[in-house]
């Protein structure tokens, strides 16, 4: 099984913001972002996807992807 | 004061009375007990330091049930009452609950094999092993319960 990769950093370099100011403007704590970022979330809601691409003007698709993991050698 | 504060100083209070009534009853009632029946029943003086021995050796198992609550309390007075540290704790107590009722049983039987009890006596002993593994059933089932509540709290507070 693959794991879905958090790719707000090229959102936020393209929109040239900081994870804190996104962080505010979404509504969740910094420290939720960083765990968000990290990729080390759970789940997402689907409020905070839609305010996420809503004031970063962009798709679910651009902030995450999958990625499978690499198989064993 | 928050609820799992105040739950955690009523646990905390009910470890520390169980410990103390334990160190009563193993430091005086026990071998006062013993003390007094072979003044009065000398020729069972055989039967005091392997009966005293055997008992106060289930103190070993039962305080280290007591240490394990009061840690168990302890994270609950943090906040942190579902946790994987808490199940663990659970599950150890599970096992020796579950060691020390089949010591319990196994040791009452040999004394009487040895022919240093009574029938009713082990009869009688047979409700301290039921006991034990009623607590050890329930332990256990509380270790998988707070394991699972351990994953659902982790699920819920990585939830963004």
């Amino acid at each position: 099984m693959g794991k879905i990769v958090c790719n707000i950093d090229v959102m936020l370099a393209k929109r040239k913001m900081k994870l804190g100011e996104l962080a505010q403007e979404v509504g969740i704590t910094p420290a939720n972002m960083s765990v968000l970022k990290t990729g080390k979330a759970r789940a997402i809601r689907l409020s905070t996807l839609a305010r996420l691409c809503e004031v970063l003007a962009c798709q679910p698709g651009d902030l995450f992807s999958y990625e499978e993991d690499e198989p064993l050698p | 004061m928050k609820d799992h504060q105040t739950l955690a100083k009523w646990l905390k209070a009910a470890v520390i009375a169980l410990a103390l009534i334990g160190a009563v009853v193993y430091a005086v009632i026990i071998p006062s007990m013993g003390v007094t029946m072979r003044a009065q029943y000398p020729e069972f003086s055989d039967r005091f330091w392997p009966w005293l021995l055997f008992l106060t050796s289930t103190a070993i198992p039962c305080y280290t049930i007591l240490v394990f609550g009061w840690l168990i309390a302890r994270s609950i007075g943090q906040g942190r009452s579902f946790s994987m540290e808490n199940a663990a704790r659970l599950k150890k107590i599970a096992v020796t609950a579950g060691v020390l009722s089949l010591y319990f049983f196994v040791g009452n039987n040999a004394l009487w094999l040895l022919n240093m009890s009574h029938p009713g006596i082990v009869i009688g002993s047979l409700l301290f092993v039921l006991a034990g593994f009623a607590v050890t059933v329930a332990a256990a089932a509380l270790s998988r319960l707070v394991a699972r509540a351990a994953d659902l709290q982790d699920e819920s507070d990585l939830t963004i």
